[in-house]
């Protein structure tokens, strides 16, 4: 009983040093390259909503496809042209707009820029519109199974359409 | 102190990832860089573990047979992890589950909702047809597997995220209900936390209040495939869903052992998987199917709500 206790103390152990070695790898390894591309990738992206964040289906930064360094996503099918384009989608419920970076061709963000719908907004907010048995207790976020994705599709859809080249 | 917070949400990881940052007022910008870089974690584990990407390292690694494959650093470790999870629980965690996810359904492009079929052969495997080389960095299948690493990605990548913004006062990253939380929240305390009821999604079973820890779910009632109508938690050993619990949440301190320990757990179901948290000194909490709560002892210590 003890030998077992000690085991899996020492299995727990274990585990946390594998958790550790996963987490800090990337960090050893590909961090330098990883800062390059998501740097770029961010102050496109993040330009592109300071300035027009209600322009729908508007292209930009399309001369930086070429001089990109770090190409990892294979261009041999190069199905949609390089941009910034919004989607917006609905159902009974309300409606959600997202804002899909396109990068080398393919996806390479897709950000939630509205969120309207009953179902996603209590989540987006992170929090739901009650709470069992005491309503004062507040919460700042909910666990759960992993939510899909499918009131999203017809907006990444919509701004996908945009982007074919 | 005053406190204020940025927030940002993207699609990513087949879900919605919402990511808050408590700053000082005055920090907001320096955080909102920081927040929109920390984002670029979820893509960069996508290209690694991705069964939806053609040109991830996993679906490079899924196309050799009898042959071993130099990987990354970071393929190798979570790799390494995973298969030493997979002894431990005797299978219950096993991540060559690929092909049977597939085959039920769950292949669709989260992005596009396109669906893929890969061409690897639907053979019986396990976690044993895996053999890893430390020295070389290899990874060899000995049969056609497609890997899958649904039940750790995201909880790995919700750990690059963290590691990323852990200068920030406090910060929650949830990732579709897989959660990290750390430092404090605006009001300078300690983040409180829903557990979902399974059954009825603006209800909590439980509040939980806590920092610096991950808190993840595994529950069988939000991906149902619509042809099959059967939901994604397969037992490695009949292929079949677990149907004896509806929810099953893992409290520890990396995202990648609460995501994985919280799958591997809900697949033992209510008796082996609450002694598996118990061995492994973790808190977490079941919901059976008849809607009865089970909990680890240390679990009472967190909960503020019930």
């Amino acid at each position: 009983m003890s030998e077992k206790k000690k085991n899996s103390k020492k299995m727990n152990k274990k585990m946390i040093v594998l958790c550790t070695a996963a987490i800090s790898s990337l960090y050893l390894t590909a961090y330098t390259e990883t800062i390059h591309t998501s740097a770029d990738q961010s102050s496109s992206a993040s330009h592109f909503l300071n300035k027009s964040k209600v322009e729908t289906n508007k292209e930009v930064n399309e001369s930086k496809q070429d001089n990109q360094t770090n190409n990892k996503t294979t261009s041999n099918q190069r199905v949609y042209k390089d941009g910034v384009y919004n989607g917006s989608g609905s159902n009974h419920i309300g409606s959600v707009s997202v804002s899909v970076t396109i990068k080398n061709g393919s996806i390479a963000k897709v950000q939630i820029t509205n969120c309207t719908t009953s179902y996603s907004k209590s989540y987006i907010d992170g929090l739901p519109d009650q709470v069992v048995q005491r309503q004062s207790s507040q919460v700042d976020v909910v666990s759960g199974a992993t939510l899909s994705t499918e009131d999203f599709q017809t907006a990444v859809d919509q701004a996908l359409a945009s982007a074919k080249a | 102190m005053t406190l204020t917070s940025i927030r940002e949400s993207i699609l990513a990881v087949g879900t919605i990832v919402n990511v808050k940052v408590v700053c000082q007022i005055g920090q907001e910008t320096l955080y909102r860089e920081k927040l929109t870089k920390s984002l670029t974690m979820f893509y960069e584990v996508e290209n690694l573990f991705s069964r939806f990407k053609s040109n991830s390292e996993l679906m490079k690694v899924s196309h050799h047979v009898n042959l071993p494959v130099v990987v990354s650093p970071t393929f190798f470790e979570v790799m390494n992890y995973a298969l030493t999870l997979s002894n431990l629980t005797n299978g219950a965690f096993d991540p060559t589950l690929g092909k049977k996810l597939e085959k039920y359904g769950f292949n669709q492009k989260y992005e596009t909702g396109e669906r893929i079929e890969s061409k690897i052969a639907d053979e019986p495997v396990s976690y044993r047809d895996i053999v890893l080389n430390e020295e070389r960095r290899t990874v060899t299948l000995l049969k056609p597997i497609l890997l899958d690493f649904g039940a750790i990605a995201k909880g790995f990548a919700i750990d690059l995220c963290a590691k990323m913004l852990a200068e920030a006062t406090g910060f929650y990253i949830d990732a579709g209900g897989d959660i990290f939380v750390s430092g404090i929240n605006e009001e300078g305390s300690k983040w409180k936390v829903g557990i979902r009821h399974p059954m009825n999604k603006n209800q909590n079973v439980r509040v939980i209040q806590l920092t610096d820890a991950a808190i993840c779910t595994s529950g069988s009632y939000e991906r149902f495939n619509p042809k099959s109508n059967i939901h994604h938690l397969l037992i490695p050993d009949s292929g079949r869903p677990q149907n004896s619990l509806l929810s099953c949440t893992v409290i520890a301190p990396f995202g990648m052992m609460a995501d994985s320990f919280s799958t591997a757990a809900f697949i033992m179901g209510e008796k082996d998987g609450l002694s598996f948290l118990e061995d492994m000194g973790v808190s977490g909490i079941m919901v059976t199917s008849d809607l009865r709560v089970r909990q680890t002892l240390k679990m009472k210590e967190l909960i503020v709500c019930k």
